[in-house]
């Protein structure tokens, strides 16, 4: 039913924004049985390709229209610094009720996630469900404590607005001596979210060992950015892992992006991230696009079916890799080399 | 770690020994040659490139340096032909050099963007007979110091003493704070970066020549097409990625004009490209490239236009703001009611420009250029063709050339 649903809409130029809302929320809630990914990309590509005059301008110069796009594969991908210059939005401003924006130091540098009404539920949708089907034990009932500011502080942070939607109890940030009493409190096990510059901020703060009680998660969703000292990867989760008294098991990554409505999660010291079943991840050459052989290393595109309103597909400058039905991060591609006395900045 | 002529000691890098050396050397050239004869010698030099001497141009061919050969002659030319003996004895004049600071040694930080950026370094320290030890960039960019070495010496292996050439890997705090405190001053070459880097290491004194960018202006849409040819050289050379490098043109004029300037710029770009080649890029480079033109494509007020072999890629903006430098296959075109306009977007940028190329430079407007160029802040304005070809006596910021290398 839903698929053939999808099969007319996609040879429907004139869908509308309520009609795409009604396939992907369907889609993902009812675990995408019955439609294929391929054909609700496509649908929401053409949906995206008529309502976004800006993402159309750059399907054209690819030559790629919904005509003669069959493969989801080919899908332009829009850069995560358009995020910045342009409204990346199907919907006119009145209909926009939320935006979320990337971490920058000053707010010209800040990409916007636009969403509209609908959109904003289908992000809830998405990352509700994506939660759960992250980890099992991350969707018990333990509660869920957050190592970053609430919405109320930070009202433009895609990951606060996740952790409110995703009930969290107790936040602590900047709060490093309440978070050391409360976990000495603790008797039954909790989530624990934070940013990596907040965890270790923590720790330079506080050389005590707190110890979280058995059953407990540590989710790390990366991050220094200059706010604290960076470690690498290995030291991170053995501190993590010492000082809470968990198994690297036990530790989580989430990798997410305020251009994204989906997120990404991977399990202990494995590099491996995996996305629910309404995304995709290609790897591409970054000179080229093109997509590359398994295992191979280049720029990771993220295809995020809950991108209601704003784009399917996502280019990072992320370098990774695709392994078996994941990717594995291997950090940010340098996209500025030294370059003497020239110089990289950013345009007016 | 490497040091050319010695300065491994046990295993270990011994500065203190190379720069004992290089000072001796230096009092020893003081007291045996003359400035006159030290001017000679580099003239000679110089004169030696501009008669093409078969050796050199092999080995320069063979060197392995990252830029092919045509681009580095041209750069090379503007040098050479402007060392002669009357300009080397002015500049000694203007910055009122009668003694030379014998038994000084200068440390040399050198970025990997240009190729020439040690010879002109280093040919200063020789003319005030200043021991020279240079920190070449890691990669293939480091055969360039060693070329230029291996020229001096075949003029003057005694003037080829003062120069050691060192490799090690940038940001070992422990190797370069001794690197730092054994030499009378440093000059580094680099990105901001790299300069906040060596002034944290307390130098006695240093140079530092960091980020800046350079510009085309246009008035108009019919400049000849020498001149369009000429910004084209200067934007190819080095692959745009020289602080001499214009990142956009811009043309005084109307929107209109601009689209006819980019359209030929375009139309002449492959032959230049046939003539003086291509650097190789980077993935990352080529991604940045990708990115933009992505972006660009994406603005309704932006015309991208691709060269055939997707080389290089001609941006046509209107905007009222400066174009971002990208460098490594882009370039800007732009257009701009008045040099007052452009006066204003530039400064309101506060960004550090370094040169600038006009075309009809010798126009009636000159004064209005020479007066726009000292109100950005230029310190090089040249014709187009010539903005990557700067003479001998020119230095970024208008340091005095010898008298700043003073310890």
């Amino acid at each position: 039913m839903a698929g053939e649903r999808v099969f007319t809409l996609y040879n429907n130029s004139m869908i509308d924004e309520l009609q795409m809302y009604a396939i992907l929320s369907h889609y993902i809630s009812t675990g995408g049985s019955g439609c294929d990914f391929g054909d609700i990309a496509l649908a929401l590509f053409r949906y995206q390709f008529t309502n976004n005059a800006h993402y159309r301008r750059l399907c054209e110069a690819y030559d790629r229209t919904p005509m003669n796009t069959m493969r989801w594969q080919e899908i332009p991908a829009v850069p995560i610094a358009a995020f910045r210059m342009f409204p990346m939005s199907c919907v006119v401003d009145s209909k926009i009720v939320k935006t979320f924006e990337s971490s920058g130091t000053t707010a010209v540098m800040r990409g916007k996630h636009l969403l509209s009404e609908l959109a904003l539920r289908l992000y809830e949708l998405s990352l509700a469900k994506g939660f759960a089907l992250a980890d099992r034990r991350l969707s018990g009932a333990s509660d869920l404590w957050a190592l970053m500011p609430d919405v109320s502080v930070a009202e433009s942070s895609s990951l606060s607005h996740m952790l409110q939607a995703l009930g969290a109890t107790r936040y602590f940030w900047e709060k490093n001596h309440e978070l050391d009493k409360a976990i000495a409190k603790l008797t039954a096990p909790i989530s624990l979210f934070g940013t990596a510059f907040a965890f270790v901020n923590f720790f330079d703060e506080s050389a005590n060992l707190h110890p979280l009680p058995s059953g407990s998660l540590v989710v790390e969703t990366g991050g220094f950015k200059g706010r604290s000292r960076a470690i690498d990867r290995h030291e991170f989760y053995r501190l993590l892992s010492e000082r809470f008294a968990v198994q690297t098991d036990s530790i989580i990554s989430e990798y997410g992006m305020c251009e994204l409505a989906s997120q990404f999660y991977g399990r202990g010291m494995r590099t491996l991230k995996r996305g629910p079943f309404w995304t995709r991840t290609l790897v591409v050459d970054p000179a080229t696009g093109d997509e590359l052989p398994d295992g191979e290393q280049g720029h990771l595109v993220h295809f995020d079916l809950a991108n209601l309103n704003s784009i399917v597909a996502i280019q990072t400058q992320d370098l990774g890799r695709k392994i078996d039905d994941g990717f594995e991060l291997l950090g940010r591609s340098n996209d500025v080399p030294d370059r003497g006395c020239s110089l990289m900045v950013e345009g007016s | 770690m490497l040091i050319n002529g010695g300065g491994i000691v046990n295993g270990q890098p011994s500065f203190d020994f190379v720069a004992d050396q290089l000072r001796h050397e230096s009092r020893h050239w003081c007291e045996s040659y003359s400035i006159e004869d030290t001017i000679d010698i580099v003239c000679r030099w110089a004169g030696q490139w501009d008669s093409k001497r078969s050796d050199w141009y092999l080995a320069l061919e063979h060197s392995g340096g990252p830029f092919p050969v045509a681009h580095v002659l041209i750069s090379l030319s503007g040098i050479t032909e402007s060392l002669t003996r009357d300009t080397l004895r002015n500049l000694f004049t203007r910055d009122e050099i009668y003694v030379r600071p014998a038994g000084k040694v200068i440390g040399h930080v050198i970025a990997a963007n240009t190729p020439l950026l040690s010879w002109v370094s280093c040919l200063r320290c020789l003319l005030l007979g200043m021991g020279s030890l240079i920190k070449v960039p890691s990669g293939p960019s480091a055969a360039y110091a060693y070329l230029f070495k291996r020229t001096i010496h075949d003029v003057s292996p005694d003037l080829a003493r003062l120069i050691e050439i060192g490799a090690w890997k940038g940001g070992d705090t422990a190797i370069e704070s001794k690197f730092v405190s054994t030499m009378d001053k440093l000059v580094v070459y680099g990105s901001d970066r790299t300069i906040e880097h060596y002034r944290a290491l307390s130098p006695a004194a240093m140079l530092g020549y960091g980020h800046r960018t350079s510009y085309a202006v246009f008035f108009g849409d019919s400049a000849p097409d020498a001149d369009i040819d000429g910004v084209i050289q200067d934007v190819v050379l080095f692959d745009q990625g020289g602080c001499l490098s214009p990142q956009a043109l811009f043309v005084i004029g109307t929107p209109e004009h601009a689209d006819v300037l980019a359209a030929r710029v375009h139309a002449r770009f492959p032959a230049i490209v046939k003539r003086i080649g291509l650097v190789p890029r980077t993935l990352d480079a080529l991604a940045v490239v990708r990115e933009i033109r992505s972006l660009s494509s994406m603005d309704a007020n932006a015309r991208v236009l691709t060269l055939a072999d997707d080389s290089w890629t001609i941006i046509l903006r209107e905007s009222d703001g400066v174009p971002p430098t990208i460098t490594h296959g882009v370039l800007f075109v732009q257009s701009v009611p008045s040099l007052a306009d452009l006066e204003r977007m530039i400064t309101s940028r506060a960004l550090p420009v370094q040169g600038i190329c006009f075309s009809d430079c010798y126009s009636s407007e000159s004064a209005d250029i020479v007066t726009f160029a000292n109100h950005i802040g230029a310190s090089f304005l040249a014709a187009p063709g010539s903005l990557q070809r700067p003479p001998f006596r020119w230095t970024q910021d208008n340091y005095p050339v010898l008298r700043a290398l003073l310890p």
